[in-house]
């Protein structure tokens, strides 16, 4: 029984329970992915984060938390039109759903009401 | 300026061009296979200007078709994500490394933009390992789970 109860609880901490969580990475993503409606693809989503954030994280971690994402429900993809500049490659846009908006409205509301009324050590107050 | 007539790069990897410009006479250019973009054009330009007296403003909208594009991305670069990346992925993040390669070539040079483009490459690669290596042992640790049972 121990067996069963074991990959139960392994199957509800990285399937269940990680799809109700986003991390920091994804709520950027997901962030940028609004903002640059309908034109959100790699670069653009990347030199978006990069602009705002000061942090540039790269292609790869870009399209692995995108994945990710996806197959939680909460982006969709579509291929887009090829250009010279990308030698004759796809853009992959990506739009966020109804359940991928609910999530981060969630996630972004826990951080608001955690950091309300914070105090600063050392700040003046 | 010098002349050639092979039709050919050199052995040492510098660039001949004919030229074909309106107003000029048919001849060979060389051009510096080192420096930016910027700095070729640079060269071409002086090197025209000192072989026609009567040179035009509307000349220097022909420069950029001098300078052959050398815009190839890395090779080996480009097939290691081939080999490696989700084939979904590929595509796109080739295309958003090519991207990015297009615009660096024609602000550092190629020299430069090959550099960042493996730094990419290698950078990219890593997040997307851990993620295949991480669905990999989780369905491992299931199936041993699993098979333990019985």
């Amino acid at each position: 029984m121990a067996p069963l109860l074991q990959s139960a609880h392994f199957f509800y901490k990285y399937e269940i329970m990680s799809d109700t969580e986003l991390t920091t990475l994804e709520q950027h993503l997901l962030l940028a992915i609004i903002t640059l409606h309908p034109n959100a693809y790699g670069v653009s989503i990347q030199d978006h984060i990069k602009a705002r954030t000061g942090r540039e994280p790269s292609t790869g971690s870009i399209y692995a938390s995108l994945d990710r994402l996806e197959e939680k429900g909460f982006v969709k993809s579509r291929q887009g039109e090829p250009t010279k500049e990308r030698g004759g490659k796809r853009k992959l846009y990506f739009t966020i759903t109804a359940p991928g908006q609910h999530t981060l409205r969630q996630s972004l509301q826990a951080i608001h009401s955690l950091s309300h009324g914070l105090r600063w050590k050392g700040a003046a107050v | 300026m010098t002349g050639r007539k092979a039709n050919k790069p050199h052995a040492s990897g510098e660039v001949w061009i004919k030229l074909s410009l309106p107003e000029f006479k048919a001849g060979w250019l060389q051009i510096p296979h080192h420096g930016t973009r910027e700095y070729q054009i640079h060269v071409v330009v002086s090197l025209l200007k000192r072989w026609r007296t009567n040179w035009r403003p509307e000349f220097e909208e022909a420069r950029p078709a001098l300078v052959p594009r050398k815009s190839e991305p890395p090779m080996w670069a480009e097939f290691l994500l081939t080999m490696l990346l989700k084939p979904s992925h590929v595509e796109a993040v080739t295309g958003d490394l090519n991207e990015r390669f297009t615009d660096e070539c024609e602000k550092f040079g190629r020299l430069r933009a090959v550099r960042l483009y493996w730094a990419r490459t290698l950078r990219s690669l890593w997040p997307m390992l851990v993620r295949a290596i991480g669905k990999a042992l989780k369905w491992g640790a299931v199936i041993a789970a699993v098979r333990r049972m019985f």
